[in-house]
């Protein structure tokens, strides 16, 4: 085959390399970019996950893929491999859940939502980040969750509470978030996915830039499930100025008419 | 060890011992005199952080400060003849110490006090009975809480009800206002070393106590929050409301620090609206009513 002597083999080979500099070039310059949004740190070099951050998820509805229903968007779902390996009881108990989530669904009661799903309640959070705690304030029925980072272990335990008991350390540039001391009120999402009161949950909070936090929650039931299993979703930071969490109050609204 | 170097080294120590007591003596004393200085936190702000709850505390009454009773409790002190010695108002203005209530509202909250033990109506039962959140200024007085200090914020966090208070420090104005709160809305600055929090936009569904006091959605509060010392926080709230009150008039109390030695002190959980179950059932009928009435009298009466 003629080759023309403008395309000679020497030319390529300079071409493909000075190609290869130029695309290395742009790739770095977008490094850069990425540098720019790079992640805020207090004083002793932390991330600092400070601020307010809210899901764009459904996973609140429907923690597995999911189509539309009314009122409820299609999403993909947060669980990883999209299976909950429920023990062969506790999949007809789900099934049960379902069936029922309209009453059953303790959110139909606005009660305290549980670990994970507080997270992805479809509501704003406020990250306040101290030396001694991950201060974490949901404006769904003002619920609040100390991450203690002051190194004291969890309580003698079992207790029984919503939200657990969380005792919080960095790896690196991600908070680990031991969560133990949960009752069994709780469920995962409205589809009726639950747990018992022997669920722990590691969760884990990593900036992967100054606006977005990746969140990947380990959850473990031995009375419930086969084996662990995790979901991962991204919180998304709030950018509107002067931003504030506002209230919801679920469980005063049908009150509200004899006050004040 | 030779019985010369003994003597040396037993030398030695005790004129050592004698420095590090003389030493430990005069450093004491200086710190005895040093005046209290209050801190700062990282961004400049006067340090209040710390638990505190209120001296005296209770949530019964604002202008007779106790806990709330426990009625038998009391009805069988009445019987034995104690007679309770109520502490100061909280509400130093007016100087009589009651609010400068309009006549609709002073006859409005004499209705709810009336029915504090015996309600019959919804609207009776203290807000607080249904985990309601504390609004403006109730939340100090009936359980300790916690002041934490971060740029830009101050965040007031009770274990009671998992409540806080988020008070922006950054000049912004109010939300408009069609946006009513439990909490209502705090903004925030310092003024030398007092915190100063205005607040609007309650939606006036708390109350001020137990007893029935009350705002409407058109209060506007400033609270004063000035360190005195260590262990004091003095605390002071202006309320006006000129569709409830003749004028504005002004709380007043100290706050005590606790947990001082327990640096690691925590908040837990407390689910209160998950555990109420009897809010609702506290409404009584007419007829067991007057049962009741009945039987307090024998009570108090039955020597």
């Amino acid at each position: 085959m003629h080759i023309h002597p403008l395309l000679s083999r020497r030319r390529m080979q300079k071409l493909i390399v000075l190609l290869a500099i130029a695309v290395a070039a742009t790739f770095s310059m977008h490094a850069q970019d990425a540098g720019s949004n790079k992640i805020p740190r207090t004083a002793d070099g932390k991330p600092d996950l400070s601020g307010f951050w809210q899901v764009l998820t459904s996973a609140n509805w429907n923690i597995q893929d999911h189509k539309a229903e009314k009122g409820i968007p299609a999403s993909r779902g947060i669980v990883e491999g999209n299976e909950i390996p429920y023990q062969p009881w506790a999949l007809a108990k789900r099934k049960e859940n379902y069936a029922n989530r309209e009453t059953a669904d303790p959110q139909a009661k606005s009660y305290l939502q549980g670990v994970p799903r507080i997270t992805y309640t479809p509501f704003p959070l406020q990250i306040i980040q101290t030396p001694k705690e991950v201060l974490v304030l949901y404006e769904y029925v003002h619920a609040t969750r100390h991450l203690f980072t002051n190194g004291a272990d969890h309580p003698p335990g079992h207790i029984d509470w919503w939200l657990g008991d969380s005792r919080a350390k960095w790896e690196g540039d991600t908070l680990v978030v031991d969560v133990t001391d949960f009752n069994d009120q709780t469920w995962f999402d409205h589809a009726g996915n639950f747990h018992s009161d022997e669920l722990h949950v590691v969760e884990r909070y990593t900036l992967t830039d100054a606006d977005h936090i990746d969140y990947e929650a380990t959850i473990e039931d031995p009375k419930v499930f086969t084996r662990p299993w995790k979901v991962d979703l991204t919180l998304y930071r709030h950018k509107e100025k002067g931003f504030q969490l506002l209230d919801y109050e679920g469980y005063g609204f049908d009150y509200e008419k004899y006050y004040p | 060890m030779s019985i010369r170097l003994l003597r040396s080294v037993v030398a030695v120590s005790t004129i050592m011992a004698a420095l590090l007591l003389t030493v430990t003596l005069v450093r004491g004393q200086e710190q005895a005199k040093a005046p209290w200085q209050q801190g700062q936190t990282a961004d400049g702000q006067p340090d209040l952080q710390g638990f505190w709850s209120a001296n005296p505390s209770g949530t019964y009454d604002i202008t007779d400060p106790r806990p709330g009773g426990v009625r038998l409790d009391e009805l069988l002190k009445v019987r034995a003849g104690q007679v309770r010695v109520p502490k100061p108002s909280r509400v130093v203005d007016p100087p009589d110490g009651k609010i400068p209530y309009q006549p609709w509202a002073a006859a409005r909250q004499k209705d709810l006090q009336a029915h504090v033990d015996d309600p019959t109506k919804p609207e009776h039962i203290d807000t607080q009975a249904r985990c309601f959140l504390n609004g403006a200024t109730r939340g100090f007085f009936h359980s300790g809480f916690e002041i934490v200090q971060v740029p830009g914020y101050v965040i007031f966090l009770w274990e009671q009800n998992s409540e806080y208070r988020v008070i922006p420090l950054d000049g912004s104005a109010h939300l408009g206002p069609d946006i009513k709160l439990w909490q209502g809305d705090s903004r925030g600055h310092w003024d030398g070393n007092t915190l100063v929090i205005d607040i609007t936009n309650l939606n006036a569904k708390a109350r001020l106590d137990m007893v029935g006091n009350f705002y409407s959605d058109k209060a506007h509060v400033v609270e004063r929050f000035t360190r005195v010392d260590d262990k004091t926080i003095k605390y002071e709230a202006v309320i006006t409301d000129p569709t409830v009150y003749t004028r504005p008039w002004t709380i007043a109390t100290m706050f005590g620090r606790g947990h001082i030695k327990d640096a690691n002190y925590e908040l837990w959980e407390d689910a209160c609206h998950e555990g109420e179950r009897s809010a609702d059932k506290m409404i009584i009928p007419a007829n067991v009513l007057k049962e009741n009435q009945d039987r307090e009298k024998a009570i108090t009466q039955n020597k």
